[in-house]
This record gives structure tokens, sequence and C-alpha cells, in this order.
């Protein structure tokens, strides 16, 4: 497969979509890489499976090792963490909105591909709005790689707690960061309310059925069931936003189990108490879906006010919750931006933070450990087993896109069969069968147990002898 | 002048990461220039080659028309083919020089990239296959030597 992610679009005699299937290459020998290796080399090794979200697995990693050792992060150890997290996933959603999911909406859904790009939405939009995307992610970068303690890949992470601190110079200086990064996500659902909702066309598309589909929703809440991105339980509600389940990290292997193909690497896990219907929806059918619309849904709120209202506004616009609509996982990212901001000014207003307990020493024997996380693409698990010196014995990641794979092919199908009629195929059709692929921005890279962030996509439509009549490729 | 040498790729990945590699012997050669390293050379990555006056990528190629640890190098128009130029999470570096230069910010005037030939970035080892392994010291010596680092 050459390291591509490849989308098979089969057409039957008429020429009208009979299905879809997501492939993707497999990658070799991780769980052999790690073993024998001290564990707390994990924290290191696991962010580089992946050029998108390292400091995702970095901190996946840490909380892992943190069980492993069975110790606690002392207080202000957990603050500094949430602080990096939420750093780092405002940062990546908005690179996210601006770069790559937007230009579908700010641009036009149907504009050439050539126009359908950051430089399409800066024409669109002003310059300076450009100017303020790329001032904001390099502030929030400023706080990661200062905190992190390295550009691109962090290495603060440290079992019962962080490497370093924080300053009362830098506390000031972050907590400007983290108001100006408030303030630009209030703009950026300006933008969003302004070129995508106020656009009928575009809402009727948000709302309409060909991307859309009733699954089970999974997402990290806090003890009063809001939206955590960082540590709670794992909540999943159903098809009709009842709570199905709510477990601890530990659990994990108690609800969700893998299903496989013969077609593709990439492994479909689905809920075990309801089990695998096929590529179906429904109440019936186990596929569950993660990321930022799943995370709303599966939550009873956000807890931080002005996300809380952006929250209220977007399923009353939906027509209550859950909200099936896949292209809403895109508003509901820009949701998170402004709840991640918000809880950084939280965060960074209280002088605590810079308090010098950001460590615990583990003192217990290491043995078995499972770490959770909600990445920018969804519920992110880590599970290592060591031997008592603490080197590996065993490691299973279930990384965020994985947890969508179905539902991402089920999104895939459904948009080609109501786009592509009668054999006839064009760019803007397919862009628009892209568009459900893409509202998950899923990566493909880490869901095969890796790839540094880097997988081509490649869709092919097949009429019905199986011969390519189209072919388009996206890097 | 300001040099800065970005290496490209994953250095858990086998030949993956030679690019990095290469980078960081450079580094233990050379006093007077920065270097870093990245998965990707898109957006993430370019907030950080603002203010450099020359800009050396050091990244993994594979053309199947050469053997692995053959060197290449690419015109800034070329660099599509080689393995790190963007991804789908990010956008081109084309793209995101062009952004940054309408910000009117300073972006190195000279752009040099190499991309080494190689095997296997599909399994997991911190070490490269034997060829490309077997390489680096001499690429090393022959990217110090063309760009004039010291």
């Amino acid at each position: 497969m050459e390291g591509h992610g490849k989308i098979e679009i089969f057409l039957d005699d008429n020429g009208n979509v009979k299905n879809a299937y997501l492939q993707v290459p497999e990658l070799k020998g991780f769980e052999q890489f790690c073993l024998g290796r001290p564990v707390e080399e994990l924290a290191r090794i696991t962010p580089r499976i992946c050029g998108v979200c390292p400091t995702a697995h970095h901190m996946c990693s840490t909380k892992a090792l943190d069980a492993v050792y069975h110790v606690k992060p002392t207080e202000t150890a957990v603050k500094l963490r949430r602080l990096i997290y939420d750093a780092f996933m405002a940062e990546d959603h908005l690179l996210h909105f601006f770069f790559l999911g937007g230009p579908d909406f700010v641009v036009g859904p149907d504009a050439p591909p050539a126009e359908r790009n950051i430089l399409g939405v800066i024409g669109k939009v002003g310059l300076e709005i450009g100017k303020q995307v790329i001032n904001s992610r390099r502030r929030l970068r400023e706080i990661v790689t200062t905190l992190g303690g390295k550009i691109i890949h962090p290495v603060c992470g440290l079992p019962g707690g962080v490497s370093r601190g924080v300053t009362e110079e830098e506390r000031q200086e972050f907590l400007k960061t983290a108001k100006e990064t408030v303030e630009f996500s209030k703009f950026t659902l300006e933008v969003f309310e302004d070129i995508v909702l106020k656009n009928k066309v575009y809402l009727d598309l948000i709302v309409g059925d060909i991307f859309k589909h009733e699954t089970y929703y999974m997402g990290m809440v806090d003890e009063n069931n809001k939206v955590n991105l960082y540590d709670g339980q794992i909540r999943v509600v159903d098809p009709e936003g009842k709570e199905f389940i709510k477990f601890e990290a530990k659990d994990y292997l108690d609800h969700i189990i893998e299903h496989v193909e013969p077609w593709s690497y990439i492994k479909f896990p689905y809920l075990k108490n309801i089990g695998w219907k096929g590529f179906v929806d429904g109440i019936d059918s186990g596929v569950y879906r993660v990321a930022p619309l799943a995370r709303l849904n599966a939550s009873d709120g956000m807890a931080t006010p002005l996300a809380q209202a952006e929250y209220e506004k977007m399923f009353d616009t939906l027509g209550g919750k859950p909200a099936h609509n896949t292209l809403a996982f895109h508003w509901a990212r820009l949701i998170e931006v402004m709840y991640a901001a918000e809880d950084m000014v939280k965060l960074l207003e209280d002088k605590s933070i810079t308090n010098p307990d950001i460590r615990n020493l583990p003192t217990e024997t290491p043995d078995e450990g499972i770490g959770i996380i909600e990445a920018p693409r969804g519920t992110l698990i880590h599970h290592y087993k060591t031997d008592e010196n603490g080197m590996v014995t065993g490691v299973n990641l279930i990384v965020a896109t994985v947890n969508n794979s179905a539902a991402i092919s089920m999104s895939i199908a459904r948009a080609a069969k109501n786009l592509i009629k009668n054999g006839e195929v064009n760019d803007g059709l397919l862009n628009m069968v892209e568009m459900a692929f893409r509202a998950y921005d899923p990566c493909l890279a880490c869901a095969t147990h890796s790839l540094p962030g880097k997988m081509p996509l490649i869709v092919n439509i097949r009429d019905k002898n199986k011969e390519i009549v189209k072919s388009i490729r996206r890097d | 002048m300001k040099t800065l040498v970005l290496g490209l790729g994953n250095t858990i990945l086998t030949d993956d990461g030679v690019g990095i590699r290469i980078a960081n012997e450079i580094k233990k050669n050379c006093r007077n220039i920065d270097v870093i390293e990245a998965s990707a050379a898109g957006f993430r990555v370019v907030d950080e080659i603002i203010g450099y006056d020359k800009l050396i990528l050091i990244d993994s190629v594979i053309t199947g028309n050469s053997e692995p640890g053959t060197l290449h190098r690419f015109d800034l128009a070329e660099f599509e083919k080689t393995l790190h130029h963007s991804s789908p999470h990010d956008i081109s570096l084309f793209e995101a020089l062009e952004i940054i230069r309408k910000q009117d910010e300073k972006l190195p005037s000279q752009i040099e990239i190499y991309a080494v030939e190689v095997e296997d970035t599909f399994t997991f080892s911190e070490k490269c296959t034997k060829d490309v392994e077997a390489a680096i010291p001499e690429i090393t010596r022959k990217i110090i030597e063309e760009q004039n680092l010291f």
C-alpha cells in the first residue's frame, strides 16, 4: 500500500455507489519495539508515533506512568499538565479549523482545490485574520514549548508530576496569552456564525441527511458530567442521548473491543456490551463516535461559562442533543477551543500554579497501568505492563482516530451513496465525500499504530468491473 | 549567515529518521548553526524558520531509482517528492512560506533541500537499514562541505 490511506468507492451496474471502504497500511513491530525498555521511555517514544499530536501521546503516557507506579501527581503538577494540554488543544483545533476543515466552508465546498486552502481563506476573510491565526498559535506553542521542555516533542511528564514548574513572570505572560485566546476564540466563533451558519446552503448541509449518523458517543467527563479533556471518567451515551455507561480508565477492556476486517489493517472498535452488527448505526449497533462533537454529546455541558453558552446555542440550532450531524464536529471543535482558553485563564489566575510541589516521587513497585486522555481526535488509551524493575512486558494503545474508524467508513459510504449517482463523478462531489471524512480530522498515521503524520490519501472510484474511473490524491 | 538545519522524519521508524540522524551528526561537527527536528515540514515548523538567512532541509525519499543511501538534492519546486514535505493534518511548506511571507516576516533567502534514498519506513526500529546506516557519515561530510558549514 506504500504509505497511502485509501478510500475505495465501488459503483454498481447503474453507476450508483454500492459500497465504500477505508484502507490504511500497516506498520510493523511497535509492541516488539517497546518490550524490554524502561517504561519511562514510553513517554518519549509514543509521542514520536505521531507527528500531529505528540502532546496528547506524551500526556496520556504520563498518566499511564502514574498508574504503573501507583503514584498520584501533586496538585500543582496536575494544574501544569492541564495548562500544557489546554494550550495544545486550542492550538491544534485552530489549525484544523483555519487550515484544513475551514476551507470547505469559508471558500466553499465546490471551489477549485487550488483555492480551497488557507490562502483561499485569507483571500476571503482578509490578511489580518491570517496574521491573528499565526500569532495566536505561536503564543500557545510557546506555552507548550516552555513547560514541555522541548519544541514539538514535550518531555516534561514524569510519574507523579512534571519536571518543571512555572515562574510568576511566566504565569503573567501565559495569562495574557490565555486571555487573548479567549478573545480569538470569540472571534473564530463569529467567523463560523457569519460565514457558515448564516449561509443557508451550508447550514442545510450541516443539518441534512447526507452527513448524519445516529451512533453512540464517547467522551471524558468530570464529576458533574461536564466535558474534561485531561481527566475523569469515560461516559458513553446512546443515540437518544441517555447515559449508557460510565467507566474508569482501568476498566476500558470491559467496554471496548475491536472488530477486524480482512480488507483493512485498521481495527474497528465497538461497544462490547452492545455487539458488532456491521457498519450500521442505530441503538442496536455497537458503533460509537469520539472527538469534539462526541465529547459534547456525551456530556451534560461545559465547565466554563462562554463555552457553555456556545454549547447551548449549538444544540439549539441542531435540534437538540445528541446531535448526529457529522459536519457539526467543526462547530464542536471551536467550542472546545473556547473551553480550553477559559480553562487556561482559570488555571493561570490562581497563583498557586507557581507552587514548588511539582512532583511526588514514586515509592511503589511498578506493574501495570492505564492512562486515558481526550486527544483532539478523540479518546486515547495507553495501557502498559512491566516487570518489577519497570521494564515493559506489554503495550496496548487505542488511538483516537481508531475509535472513529467504523463511523468514518460509514460516513464516507453514506456521503458517496447520496452524492454519486449514475456514474457521474466530479471533483466537487468527491470533495463533498471527503468532507465526510475530514470532519473527523482523522489521523491515519497514528491509527495504524503510526507514521509521523504524513499519510497521503487516495480516493478511487471503481466501476462495476472494479476498474478505476476516477482517482484523486490528497497529500 | 544565520543557518538552520532542519532534519525531517521519525527516528523510531527505521530509515524514516535518517534526515534527523544526519542533522544531529552535523550539529556535532558544526558550532555555528542551529539544528531542529520535526516530523513534517508544514505549518507546524514554519515558526521555527523565521529569522534565518539559510535553511537546509534533510529528509528521506523513496524514488525507487537509486540505491538506498544515495543522497539526492532537490529544488524547492521539486520538494514534494520527498517524504515529509507536508501532511494531511498540515499544509505544505510552500503554502506555509507563502503565508509567512505575506505577514512580512523574515524568511530564509536560501533554501537547500537534501533527501536520502531509503528502503524501509514501516518498521519500528531506531536503526536504519544497513546501506542507509552506512551512508550517514559520508552524507554528513558531504553536506557540511557543500554548504560550507563550520
